[in-house]
């Protein structure tokens, strides 16, 4: 899904820019004047993402968790253009980052990973909603693994954040649902 | 109305837009200009010409040296003028049609997308909770917020894959 995901973005974003590069809107989603136009270093971060996501797939599918971390690693160390889409791009690559790196017990770097994702974005989006579930699901381990080790109060206060993390996940898609579907709902 | 409705209803608008634009492009077409003195294009010698029917077993016989090549009907210099902007206006249609069938299914799939990770937030939340009274009213009030966004979703979009 995130693959896909990826690539809608940068279809999107690689189809206006062929449609806007034609100095004719004929065959473009729309015959209205132009807003900004993708740049080209846009494009080519959202290309250069896609492949390395592809990557991090190929990796996962082996069972090399490394390499797909790894791959990750290089798409979000690419040198971002100001965009709203990279923005989210990489907000995506750290959630994913996060989930590998939980996967594997590491806990710091997770929360790491959703930090810098959660700086990305602001506002009820799907990414946002997203990186606090998976921040959610770090507390949440982390509160086993506190109790695990006999940390009883370290673990309730762990147990909580994962609780108000996990609601507040609810709550944003829950905007984001809204917003979709509203009447008019479309930037 | 519902967002499959309107999409159904912006899909047949592109469905009667096309074959209008195309239709248009076919008929009203203003002549190509010749670059040999007014002979015929190569289309038109193969093709039969609507309004002059050729015999049984015969061939139509070819335009004569220098003669335009007849519109099928009675088409006035006006609405050959017109044609243009007709079809530009016809395709401008079709394009606000099919970007909001691409909108619309854009929605579908973000809302789909955002009850799938609802889903699970739910979930975890209410494994998190389970035993204490205060904790489990917060996994009832996620329970429900979740059904009922798979309800709007269901009623707007269908089910999700």
């Amino acid at each position: 899904m995130r693959f896909r995901l990826l690539v809608a973005i940068a279809t999107c974003a690689l189809g206006l820019a062929a449609c806007r590069g034609e100095g004719s809107t004929a065959g473009c989603p729309s015959a209205e004047p132009a807003g900004t136009p993708i740049a080209a270093p846009v494009m080519a971060f959202l290309s250069a993402a896609r492949a390395l996501h592809h990557e991090a797939d190929m990796h996962e599918k082996s069972g090399d968790v490394p390499g797909a971390i790894g791959a990750l690693e290089r798409l979000v160390a690419l040198q971002a253009p100001p965009a709203a889409e990279v923005n989210e791009v990489l907000a995506d690559a750290h959630a994913r980052l996060a989930e590998l790196r939980l996967g594997r017990g590491d806990l710091e770097g997770a929360d790491r990973d959703v930090g810098a994702g959660l700086q990305r974005v602001q506002g009820p989006t799907y990414f946002r909603g997203h990186l606090l579930e998976v921040q959610g699901l770090v507390e949440e381990a982390r509160a086993a693994s506190l109790s695990d080790a006999g940390r009883a109060d370290e673990a309730a206060r762990a147990r909580t954040r994962a609780m108000a993390l996990l609601e507040e996940a609810v709550r944003t898609q829950e905007q984001v649902i809204e917003h979709a579907l509203a009447d008019g709902g479309q930037p | 109305m519902s967002r499959r409705s309107r999409l159904l209803g912006t899909l047949t608008a592109v469905g009667l837009c096309l074959p209008l634009t195309m239709c248009g492009a076919a008929a009203n077409a203003p002549p190509a200009a010749s670059p040999a003195g007014g002979a015929a294009p190569e289309m038109e010698e193969s093709a039969p010409k609507a309004g002059a029917p050729a015999q049984p077993g015969y061939p139509s016989p070819p335009p004569p040296p220098g003669a335009q090549p007849s519109t099928p009907a009675a088409t006035s210099s006006a609405d050959l003028a017109d044609a243009p902007q007709r079809r530009a206006a016809a395709r401008a249609e079709m394009d606000r049609a099919q970007a909001a069938v691409e909108a619309a299914a854009g929605d579908c799939s973000a809302a789909c997308r955002a009850l799938a990770s609802m889903e699970r937030a739910a979930d975890h939340l209410c494994d998190l909770g389970a035993g204490d009274p205060e904790d489990q009213r917060r996994c009832d009030d996620a329970r429900r917020r979740v059904t009922a966004a798979r309800e709007r979703i269901k009623s707007a979009c269908g089910t999700c894959p």
